[in-house]
């Protein structure tokens, strides 16, 4: 299907030198590194390392990642929850996807809010959403789901439930 | 002698039932009279978890979902859902319908900016004047649009690889027709608001903000451009066939809601320009959709982020495919929700009369904040 | 005090011109071709019963799960007056539910649906949300009456042999015909 109508793969060209930036810039943590289907480096990190990266990437001017264009969860099931950060820099115009996971059993990651207001919604919605406590958030309070919402909606534990059909029924 | 006195302060709830809100929308102020000291903004009354019904719907039913998730201006929407699709399969979108694709989303701009002007005029006062004049100008865009697609609104135009179907007869002629309309009710809403002192008086220096907080709370669209951040997604990270126009990007320079009223003016000015572009450069024939598309599309695994300059500002899709025909995430990252994070601070020290006009210059559209 | 004076001179020039309201339940706007409102049957004048044999695939592919269909065997095949095999045993679309969307009839199979292009399809207020399921008899009644036009009897014969895209195009869109 996709072959016949294809151009030629974008992800293997593109090297926008991203990867090496990084780990030039944190010498000490593990990174792994991949392209999603735009070209755009993908970055994995360790959770106890995300919010150093994180903080780096906006402060450190060689850096410069400083526009954070998405934040949100994906639920790998048995994994646990991946925790996506989509960064941009305006001035070089690269993009990165840096992303970290909370196990199923120890469902954390560190807030960035506290130096990154521009995540504040963002971490409440996902952690309302999957159940991923953000540590260190000032405010995490249910942003779109009731007070008393129990479960957390968007993991694929909880299936979506069937409409009632009224097609054919009497409900008089 | 008022130092004698004891003063609390008021929290006053600016319901989610209220004309000036633009929706379901609830600020709870905590007022010193009638300067604002902290501002809460609730959320979530129009959340109908779109995210999770995208994860069971295909490739062309989750186009439906993403035309009501942004009801202003759809076609930035659809066109950010089949991009993501497009990119993950690796399909090539034929040149004819990229530019009637251009052409839609650029009059769909106009009309949402259409709406912004009258709502925003009447929030700050002139109470029916300008909304009839935006709606009156929306009710073109609403007529070409239904001749072409057959729906005013919710269009479900546009699929992956291309168009649903072809452009009516007489396409041409009709957008041109409606783009020399639309030029005179652009000039109807200059005439109204632009350099009427009551207007400035009321927006100038109102709801400021610095560029580099906008840049920190990661504000996109006219709000952050009025700050002076020339960033626009159409031309910095160029996508479909936006790098063949000749077009600017305007750009404010104090934060507050006049140069965001102006922003929003002009781009609308620009808009028609790139449409008239369009119209001239467009194939006369062509496919709509590349040779053997699928019947039953399924995307190999793999995820992409796809941003797209919506009327609001950067509207992405963060689609990630496990194989199969259903996404198996599709998060919806929508301007209005980021853009809202910083009203706190653009209001707090303003009086209480000004909050509603920095709500409305957010140009706030509720189903994308809450999906 | 002249940013006013110049806004009053806007407002006094949209006086001068036409106005656009139309006095609407004495007189209705022409509703072009192409226009979307929701599904119906179409019945088949040449045989004497719907299009439609049930298969399904419109309440699979439908993303809100609007409609019921069930089939059943054609009493007409025995006899010899029909072609269908099965034929459509009850049909129900909730048009409350319904969200215009047109895939139902991109996947059909049999050009048994079409999207309602006339002023009945738009004009459909009822007192309870209930009243908006429409049965069988109620989606076959416009198209029995002669109002929508199949897609083959409209584009004419020498227009069926076109690629197939553009098919589908012209059955999506052209083929209810006027009212």
């Amino acid at each position: 299907m996709a072959e016949e109508s294809a151009q030629s793969s974008p992800s293997a060209e593109v090297d926008d030198g991203v990867p090496e930036l990084f780990q030039r810039s944190f010498p000490d943590v593990t990174f792994q590194a991949g392209r999603n289907a735009a070209g755009q480096a993908i970055l994995s990190v360790d959770r106890k390392d995300a919010a150093r990266v994180l903080r780096g990437c906006k402060e450190d001017p060689s850096l410069g990642f400083d526009y954070l264009r998405n934040l949100c969860g994906v639920d790998l099931e048995a994994q646990g929850i991946e925790v996506v950060y989509h960064l941009l820099n305006m001035r070089t115009k690269q993009n990165v996807a840096i992303k970290t996971v909370a196990p199923a059993d120890d469902c954390w990651v560190e807030a960035i809010t506290p130096f990154w207001p521009g995540a504040n919604w963002h971490e409440r919605e996902t952690r309302e959403m999957f159940g991923v406590e953000f540590v260190g958030h000032p405010d995490p309070r249910n942003l779109l789901l009731d007070e008393d919402m129990t479960i957390h909606p968007l993991l694929k534990a909880h299936p979506l439930a069937d409409i009632e059909l009224f097609q054919g029924v009497d409900v008089f | 002698m008022v130092a004698d006195f004891d003063t609390i302060d008021i929290n006053i709830n600016v319901g989610p039932q209220h004309p000036s809100t633009h929706g379901v929308f609830r600020m709870v102020l905590t007022v010193d009279g009638e300067l604002v000291r902290d501002l809460d903004a609730v959320v979530g009354y129009l959340h109908r978890g779109a995210e999770k019904l995208l994860e069971n719907q295909d490739y062309r039913q989750g186009i439906g979902i993403q035309d009501r998730t942004e009801y202003l201006a759809q076609f930035p929407a659809e066109q950010s859902y089949v991009m993501a699709a497009e990119k993950l399969g690796g399909f090539v979108v034929p040149e004819r319908a990229e530019y009637v694709r251009v052409i839609c989303v650029e009059l769909n701009r106009i009309a949402s900016h259409f709406m912004f002007m009258g709502a925003y005029g009447t929030d700050v006062g002139v109470f029916g004047t300008s909304f009839i004049y935006g709606f009156r100008e929306r009710e073109r865009v609403y007529r070409f649009f239904e001749e072409l697609t057959g729906e005013r609104m919710m269009y479900s135009y546009f699929r992956v690889g291309g168009l649903a179907w072809e452009v009516m007869d007489g396409f041409e002629e009709k957008a041109r027709a409606l783009l020399q309309e639309l030029k005179r009710g652009i000039n109807d809403i200059n005439g109204l608001l632009t350099r009427n002192e009551i207007f400035i008086a009321r927006t100038r220096h109102v709801g400021e903000i610095s560029a580099e907080r906008a840049i920190e709370y990661g504000l996109s669209g006219p709000v952050l451009r009025s700050t002076g951040v020339r960033w626009d997604v159409r031309k910095d990270e160029p996508y479909s066939v936006y790098d063949r126009f000749d077009f600017d990007v305007p750009v404010g320079e104090f934060g507050d809601c006049y140069d965001r009223y102006m922003v929003r003016l002009e781009e609308m000015r620009q808009a028609v320009r790139i449409v008239e572009q369009a119209l001239d450069q467009m194939p006369k024939s062509g496919p709509i959709m590349p040779e053997k598309m699928p019947r039953m599309l399924r995307l190999p695994a793999g995820e992409v982020y796809v941003p797209v300059e919506s009327a609001r500002g950067e509207y992405g899709v963060y689609l990630v495919s496990r194989g199969g025909n259903h996404p198996w995430r599709c998060r919806v990252k929508s301007p209005c929700f980021t853009n809202l994070q910083a009203l706190r601070e653009m209001t707090v020290g303003e009086y209480v009369a000004d909050s509603v006009v920095i709500l409305g210059s957010i140009d706030l559209v509720l189903s994308e904040v809450d999906r | 005090m002249l940013g006013v004076l110049r806004s009053m001179l806007t407002t006094l020039s949209t006086t001068m011109r036409r106005p656009v309201t139309r006095q609407y339940p004495e007189s209705h706007r022409p509703i072009p071709e192409r226009e979307r409102a929701f599904p119906l049957l179409l019945w088949d004048h040449g045989v004497d019963e719907p299009y439609c044999t049930g298969c399904q695939a419109c309440e699979r592919a439908c993303p809100c799960k609007c409609m019921t269909v069930t089939m059943k065997d054609n009493p007409r095949q025995a006899e010899g007056t029909s072609k269908r095999r099965k034929i459509v045993d009850t049909f129900w679309i909730d048009y409350g539910r319904c969200m215009r969307c047109n895939i139902c009839v991109e996947v059909c199979n049999f050009d048994a649906i079409a999207m309602n292009n006339t002023w009945t399809g738009i004009e459909l207020s009822a007192y309870d949300r209930h009243d908006l399921v429409m049965d069988l008899d109620e989606l076959l009644a416009l198209s029995r009456a002669g109002g929508i036009v199949p897609w083959a009897e409209y584009v004419g014969e020498e227009n069926q042999k076109l690629p197939p895209r553009a098919v589908q195009a012209a059955r999506t869109l052209a083929g209810r015909g006027p009212a």
